[in-house]
């Protein structure tokens, strides 16, 4: 009895998109020559690592039945910030000082949203254009130039990649294993019930967002070591990608339900299919529609598998 | 005046003094018709909005929607036999058709508004960027546009024009079965639902009506710059929302003011305005709307709980 019910409602809701991922990157595999090349198998990685990293927070989030708009925002605004500090030079300073830029511009997110009560999309697309703003004026529209590639460990090779995962087994381990990971999917669930029963809501709430935004400037930290440079809207719009790799991988927009297997397996459908479209000569352009399409048809299937 | 409203009068009042302190030349004519002209698309937009966020919903989508209409237009024109007409009534279609989709997926799949639009959002700017063509990204338009530029660029056929619509949407949310019907929705859906409204057709007028805005802002937009750019619209529904929010309308639905929405714009306009004046970069103004956002939505909050206490 027991074994059934965890077999019907855990297995078969990542397996259908694990098929898809599998049969898509075969698709490509036969089609195309350069998909499987060892270069472009590294191109895919890397291109995964930062949409990744995010994936993790915003699928906690999600979970908790809120959104965060505002990642690549705060990915730019803390990178440019402690950015200038490595690029002079002072390499681990720069990197905790992004860290903890990240961290706060999470926790203000979160503060908006359980302290004062602002619905998380209004919360988070008010942070996403200030922080923006506020990213490329500090900038002054100049580039910050790491000459002597001083991020390289974590930005050569397969590290982006180690990064990426290692992110989330720590998000799996936290989700599955913790009392808080448990109590963000009692919040989602139901947060009036999760409160009733002794869930502090709204710390939990606050923490999940400050996640989100530490890991937006450690994602921010990867590109940066990946190409050495950064500017203000290196990152412009990846919230969309980030947002489409969580709901195509089975996490319910409503709250209470989500995996975070279900998110990686979602990561890398969304990369298969930007880097697919450009390798079968398809307008790279075409990556954003199908992307949008994907989403709209992702969240009817769970709507769907629930009625 | 409905005390909805105050804070965004107080708003606009308060920032209209100050510029016209503080810039020189802020009242000249023919620079506050050009704003007005470019704000008009958003008042158009702002209306459609107050009546999706009134029934509880919301549509991040509206400022792709613009920028697919203004490209269809651009497309239209140049590299087919339509007419003017026939081109602006079929951009506008498409505008209405993108509201469809957000329609049928929201009331009718029952699924959240922020992610429907969401995923419209990013497939309408794809379209834009594909239909346009690889390398394209503006498309001037041609000749037998002119009419549309003069209607948009010179007359004052725009500001005129969203006036009308504000009057209309005005009347109609606080006029019409349809209007209070909006409201009760977003108030109460189930409550709504069991006192007999017709749920789903109601919301699904909404956004098509959206749809139908966002696809005319598209249309003026590409009329006033003269070209039709993939671009075109960026950012928009952050302007739109704003505007909507400040003007009183509640995120939470069930209570809004198509007046309210459209000093909200007239409010970005002048700021926009006083900025340029100043020589403050975009950048500025962005956050000041942001920050605006938030303190809109918190205000919203802080009147219903003093409502609240009034009950208890």
């Amino acid at each position: 009895m027991l074994k059934r019910m965890v077999f019907h409602s855990k297995v078969p809701k990542e397996i259908p998109i694990f098929l898809f991922l599998v049969g898509l990157c075969t698709l490509l595999a036969l089609t195309t020559r350069a998909f499987a090349s060892a270069s472009n198998l590294k191109v895919l990685g890397t291109d995964a690592a930062a949409i990744g990293i995010m994936a993790v927070g915003m699928t906690m989030v999600i979970i908790t039945g809120g959104i965060d708009l505002s990642v690549a925002a705060v990915l730019a605004f803390a990178t440019l910030i402690g950015g200038r500090t490595i690029a002079n030079g002072n390499v681990f300073l720069g990197f905790v000082v992004t860290l903890i830029v990240g961290t706060a511009c999470g926790a203000l997110n979160g503060g908006l949203v359980t302290i004062a009560g602002v619905p998380p999309i209004i919360a988070t697309l008010g942070t996403l254009y200030i922080l923006q703003a506020a990213a490329t004026l500090l900038s002054g529209g100049q580039c910050i130039i790491l000459e002597r590639n001083e991020l390289g460990f974590i930005g050569n090779g397969f590290v982006p990649l180690v990064i990426m995962l290692s992110t989330f087994a720590t998000g799996y381990l936290a989700l599955r294993l913790t009392r808080p990971g448990r109590h963000i999917y009692a919040i989602g669930g139901n947060e009036e019930a999760a409160r009733l029963a002794g869930i502090n809501a709204q710390r939990l709430k606050l923490g999940v967002y400050a996640a989100s935004g530490v890991l937006a400037s450690l994602a921010g930290l990867v590109m940066m070591g990946i190409s050495s440079t950064f500017q203000a809207n290196d990152a412009l719009g990846y919230e969309l990608a980030v947002i489409a790799a969580v709901v195509i991988g089975g996490t319910s927009i409503t709250g209470g339900q989500g995996s975070i297997i279900g998110t990686l397996i979602g990561v890398g459908i969304s990369t298969v299919l930007r880097n697919g479209a450009i390798l079968v000569g398809l307008d790279a352009r075409w990556a954003q529609a199908i992307i949008g399409a994907a989403i709209f048809l992702a969240v009817a299937a769970d709507k769907l598998r629930k009625r | 005046m409905n005390r909805r409203e105050t804070p965004v009068a107080v708003l606009l009042a308060a920032l209209t003094i100050y510029f016209s302190l503080r810039v020189p030349g802020f009242w000249d004519g023919q620079g506050l018709m050009d704003c007005a002209r470019q704000y008009a698309s958003f008042a158009i937009l702002a209306v459609g909005l107050t009546l999706v966020i009134g029934s509880g919903g919301i549509d991040i989508s509206v400022g792709s929607v613009v920028g697919l209409s203004a490209v269809a237009l651009g497309v239209l024109l140049t590299r087919s036999e339509a007419g003017l007409v026939v081109a602006c009534l079929s951009s506008i279609a498409v505008g209405s058709l993108f509201g469809l989709a957000n329609g049928l997926g929201i009331a009718m799949l029952g699924l959240q508004p922020v992610v429907v639009t969401l995923s419209t959002m990013a497939a309408a700017r794809g379209l834009a960027y594909v239909l346009a063509g690889q390398g394209i990204s503006s498309i001037s338009l041609p000749a037998k546009a002119e009419p549309l530029q003069t209607a948009a660029y010179i007359s004052p056929a725009p500001i005129i024009l969203a006036l009308t619509i504000t009057i209309l949407g005005s009347v109609v949310l606080t006029r019409t079965v349809l209007g209070r019907s909006i409201l009760a929705i977003g108030a109460n859906e189930k409550a709504a639902l069991l006192s007999g409204i017709r749920v789903r057709r109601i919301k699904l007028t909404v956004y098509v009506l959206t749809g139908a805005f966002a696809g005319l802002a598209g249309v003026i937009t590409a009329g006033l710059m003269s070209t039709a750019t993939t671009d075109a619209g960026l950012g928009y529904e952050f302007e739109a929302i704003t505007a909507v929010l400040m003007g009183g309308t509640s995120i939470l639905g069930g209570e809004a003011t198509v007046v309210g929405s459209v000093l909200g714009v007239a409010t970005a306009a002048i700021l926009n305005r006083g900025f340029g004046l100043l020589g403050l970069s975009d950048h500025w103004r962005m956050m000041c709307l942001g920050l605006i956002l938030i303190i809109s939505v918190l205000l919203d909050r802080a009147r219903k709980s003093i409502v609240e206490e009034g009950v208890r």
